[in-house]
């Protein structure tokens, strides 16, 4: 478990960030118009710093495959689509092929009656 | 000129040459009747917060933290003037006083601990779980199991901490405890340790983990004492 115990995990960003902007000696009541701006944007920034770091550790990154968040994600959706229309254009055909062989079936018949 | 407040010392003591805050600006010693602050000055008394800024913070906190034990500053205290840092400071100096006696000579060590969460079935959102005739009981039903595994997490964070705890004994001068909120599998343990005992405290913590090796477990320090400042403020 040394990785664990490493010093070199000390100074993490997250870490940083939770003890600096939400731990620490407050002064100054004078100022709270200030304190309060800040601490709104103090949690903001920390809960999108936070999250992102601790989701990507956890292995979600949706936001970099969404095509609405990400101009690569928009590439490979624009890929995914082309293999539908693919799918789609192949699928086409055969029915085309199909309804053009029981047709030539059918005239026969029909010119018969 | 707004002055940025970083951190306080026991005595006035200058910062070490070129070294930089907030925005590059310089950094600071300045005498409070006797106590010590670094601080440096502002344009503004607002200061946006952003990653980048938190790490300057905290590496002026960093740097006073090499000699001496700081009370850091939270990120953001702006005052109008040196004089109105004197004043605010000089109405609190027996609590700072104290404060900075508890953290001399120590530094915060923080354990992060992963708390396992038993498995839980997804709650069932479906059209027919929402309007079949029994949803509204099995609703409530996987409600109170899911508030049941939360109060579970709560205890087993506990147990975890006193395990932490007892383990660390008296190599620690106090504790702060951030137990498993709601959603989130990591209680914070952060703890005041004397300097010279900091190499025994990893010793002990890495034997814990030796012992146990389904135990989860990340420390990290030293830090400045930012969990220890609680009761100062306003």
């Amino acid at each position: 478990m040394p990785d664990y115990i490493a010093p070199t995990r000390s100074h993490g960003l997250v870490d940083i960030l939770d003890r600096v902007l939400d731990k620490g000696l407050v002064i100054a009541g004078d100022i709270k118009i200030n304190l309060a701006n800040v601490e709104l944007l103090t949690i903001q920034v920390r809960l999108l710093v936070c999250s992102i770091d601790k989701a990507a550790s956890i292995g979600m990154n949706w936001w970099q495959h969404d095509p609405r968040l990400t101009t690569r994600a928009a590439d490979a959706g624009a890929l995914g689509s082309g293999d539908v229309e693919k799918r789609l254009e192949r699928i086409e055909q055969q029915l085309r092929q199909l309804t053009e062989r029981s047709g030539a079936k059918r005239r026969p018949s029909t010119s018969t009656e | 000129m707004a002055i940025y407040l970083y951190c306080i010392l026991r005595a006035t003591r200058e910062p070490p040459l070129n070294l930089l805050g907030i925005d590059g600006t310089p950094v600071r010693g300045v005498d409070l009747d006797g106590l010590g602050a670094w601080v440096s000055e502002m344009a503004s008394m607002t200061v946006v917060p952003s990653p980048e800024r938190a790490k300057e913070h905290d590496r002026v906190v960093r740097a006073a933290l090499e000699d001496e034990t700081p009370l850091p500053a939270r990120f953001g205290q702006v005052v109008a003037s040196e004089d109105e840092l004197r004043a605010i400071l000089s109405e609190r100096r027996s609590i700072l006083e104290s404060a900075l006696d508890r953290v001399a000579g120590a530094v915060e060590m923080t354990v992060r601990m992963l708390v396992p969460a038993p498995r839980r079935a997804p709650l069932d959102t479906s059209v027919a779980g929402a309007t079949g005739a029994a949803s509204g009981r099995r609703y409530l039903e996987r409600v109170a199991a899911v508030q049941r595994e939360e109060r579970n997490l709560l205890a087993t964070a506990g147990i975890l901490r006193d395990r932490v705890a007892s383990a660390v004994g008296d190599l620690v001068r106090a504790q702060s405890f951030a137990g498993a909120v709601a959603g989130s599998s990591l209680a914070t343990l952060s703890h005041l340790v004397p300097r010279e005992r900091i190499e025994a405290y990893r010793r002990a913590l890495q034997t814990l983990r030796e012992q146990d090796p389904a135990l989860t477990i990340m420390v990290s320090g030293p830090w400045a004492p930012y969990s220890f400042t609680e009761g100062i403020g306003t």
